[in-house]
């Protein structure tokens, strides 16, 4: 303590610069709370739209993109009660475009397994078509072998189901018991990421066959997946199916989804959300810069001696004009570093919150998204110190110096 | 003989609004090469202000200032500038230095304003500094020197891009008699060694060091006194 003090250096040297930095940080961050809001909006706002641009992109080439989806009912309320018929299927498959068609069956059963009863999701497919459903990711096991062509009591499981449905998990070879038959597990279904896959994920699938069995009926097609040769065929693909099924049930009593319509509805949410975060940035930013202006104006003032020292000794209206301006460039760089900081984080929190919610999102790092916000922000703080720093520029030496 | 700065009839009126203030009223003086001038007068009598004009701070209301036979009534903002970084070398009462920056990079700052790269700049800062005797204290801020140490890096400040004149205004005016007078002896140095100087006080005593002194009363040139000749040496 003693030393430190024979050097010259005690406490209150250290709490003044501390104070002082303080209280220049403090002027500064409000000064580029605007630019840090603004640039933190539009960092989040461009990773996540990037994220869920990748995302949709991975879905639909999992998907393939090739695909069209016929569903029953005339609209989403009446899906679950009207259905298609038997033999839509066949009569897709004879359409021109289409490669092939995959036809799912859908009832809900009592299930035990070790003793306990629980009300589960049956799914039913053609044996046939798993090869086919692999393709397009409909299918992908992640243990044990497909259904056999005329296998009436084995069943796969989504992965969810295996794990989630009963107290322990659910192994191959195992055995379930529906309408007090006893059913053998021969596969796990993987969830992956893809729409069709969390389609199965927290299903019992099984061939259509056994399926009309234990529903002692011969179901109808609960989706009817078809799958195209050319994705540029899907619009005509999409007119040929509306027509061939209406004409076979005299009404449009069902629906055609394709991929581009999902992506059209995925783009016009994020469509949404992004307006959303454009005005916040945009509001912030404004903000933001004339809190630079403000800061850049009260930093002249407060320099006007030494801007007529520096005249005097022979600085023009540029270079004083371009130190004000580098320092105003600076401050939005500040702000942009942290904003682009946050924005990430914020990404960050939006992915994981996406992800838990079943919806895949990835988020990535972006150096160009990073750099090209803090020269975004650098810019904004240097239009906005642009007139201070003119204003200082012009400003009569004599009078700044002051007459003393 | 050369003249460095020359003033023809020249007048400065400052519009203040209302009143109109006539700090000078047709002064005719010329500052030859070599030479060391004072301008001396009562306080208000109009020799801030002839300093200013005469080192292109301020452009004439009337008649005409030459810098080096330039005319700068004309001249625009950045000519001036130009002419101040690289012809004039200012000392001024205040020191007006710069409090943030070291005193190697006040010295410095004249010199990037003229364009010198960093090398030539720190190489002609540090030997301003130590020409002035402030060899040791070229890291230092104004606030941790004395104001006879902060005139002197105003001097060096002043000598980086060696300039054809020196102005002073009141060079010793809040200086200790004894900075004061060291202040002087590095200026007449200065002078003896050719440089040219310009210098504002209002003492006598402190006049009486100059070998020609300008005498001014409200905004006139009222007399013009020879102390010393012979010794300039003509070129
Ligand atoms: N920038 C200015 N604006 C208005 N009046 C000024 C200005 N500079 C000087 N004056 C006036 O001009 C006169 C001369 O001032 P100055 O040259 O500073 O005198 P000195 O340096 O001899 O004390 C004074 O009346 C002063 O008030
Ligand atoms: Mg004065």
């Amino acid at each position: 303590m003693s030393k430190l003090r024979e050097s010259g250096i005690d406490l209150e040297l250290f709490k003044r610069s501390a104070t002082s930095l303080r209280k220049q940080g403090m002027r500064t961050f409000l000064t580029t709370l605007g630019v840090v809001i603004g640039i933190a909006a539009i960092v989040a706002l461009i990773a996540v739209g990037q994220g869920l641009n990748t995302s949709v992109q991975e879905e639909f080439e999992k998907m393939g993109s090739n695909t069209i989806i016929v569903l029953p009912g005339a609209n989403f309320t009446q899906s679950t009660f009207a259905s298609l018929e038997e033999n839509d299927p066949k009569r897709i498959e004879s359409i021109n475009g289409v490669e092939d068609v995959f036809s799912i069956y859908f009832k809900s059963k009592q299930v035990e397994f070790e003793g306990v009863k629980r009300s589960s999701v049956i799914m039913g497919l053609n044996p046939e078509k798993q090869e086919g459903m692999k393709t397009i990711g409909m299918l992908g096991l992640k243990e044990g072998r497909d259904l056999a062509d005329n296998e009436k009591f084995a069943v796969l499981l989504g992965e969810r189901f295996q794990e989630e449905s009963f107290e322990n998990d659910i192994q191959i070879k195992q055995r379930l018991l529906i309408e007090g038959k006893s059913y053998k597990v021969v596969g796990i279904n993987e969830s992956g990421g893809s729409s069709f896959g969390s389609m199965f994920d927290n299903a019992i699938v099984m061939p259509k066959e056994g399926l009309d069995e234990i529903s002692e009926e011969t179901l109808t097609p609960f989706r009817i997946i078809v799958k195209v040769y050319n994705k540029e065929d899907i619009p005509d693909v999409k007119k040929r199916i509306t027509k061939v099924l209406e004409k076979a049930h005299g009404e449009e009593d069902f629906q055609i989804m394709t991929a581009s319509q999902i992506q059209e509805s995925a783009g016009a949410i994020l469509g949404l959300v992004q307006a959303v975060l454009v005005g916040i940035a945009a509001i912030s930013l404004a903000v933001g810069s004339i809190g630079i202006m403000n800061t850049m104006f009260m930093s002249t003032m407060e320099r006007t001696r030494e801007i007529g020292i520096m005249k005097a000794i022979g600085a023009t209206n540029k270079h004083i004009r371009n130190l004000f301006l580098i320092e105003a460039g600076f401050i939005g760089a500040g702000g942009g570093i942290i904003g682009v900081g946050i924005g990430f984080v914020i990404a960050l929190v939006v992915g994981v919150i996406a992800d838990v919610s079943g919806f895949p999102l990835r988020i990535n790092p972006d150096i160009v998204l990073f750099l090209g916000a803090v020269l975004f922000a650098m810019s904004v703080g240097m239009i906005a110190g642009y007139i201070p720093a003119k204003r200082a520029s012009e400003m009569d030496p004599v009078d700044a110096l002051g007459h003393d | 003989m050369k003249a460095i700065v020359r003033a023809e009839n020249v007048s400065k009126v400052f519009d203040m609004g209302k009143v109109q203030v006539k700090a000078l009223d047709n002064i005719n003086v010329e500052i030859d090469e070599g030479e060391f001038v004072a301008i001396m007068g009562p306080s208000g009598s109009g020799k801030t202000t002839l300093l200013n004009m005469l080192s292109a701070l301020l452009r004439p209301s009337a008649g005409e200032v030459f810098v080096n036979n330039k005319p700068i009534s004309k001249m625009d903002d950045d000519e001036l500038a130009i002419i101040r970084g690289k012809t004039i070398g200012f000392i001024f009462q205040t020191f007006n230095l710069i409090p943030r920056m070291t005193a190697l990079e006040n010295v410095m700052l004249p010199m990037w304003f003229a364009g010198l790269s960093v090398k030539q700049r720190e190489e002609r800062a540090k030997e301003a500094l130590e020409d002035v005797g402030l060899g040791d204290r070229v890291d230092h801020k104004p606030n941790e020197l004395s104001g006879g140490q902060r005139q002197r890096v105003a001097i060096a400040r002043a000598l980086g891009n060696k300039p054809d004149i020196i102005v002073a205004d009141e060079p010793t005016g809040n200086l200790d008699s004894k900075s004061g007078e060291q202040i002087l002896q590095i200026i007449e140095e200065l002078n003896k060694n050719g440089k040219t100087v310009l210098m504002v006080t209002h003492e006598r005593e402190i006049g009486l060091r100059a070998e020609r002194i300008v005498h001014i009363k409200d905004g006139k040139i009222i007399e013009n006194e020879i102390r010393k000749t012979g010794r300039r040496s003509p070129k």
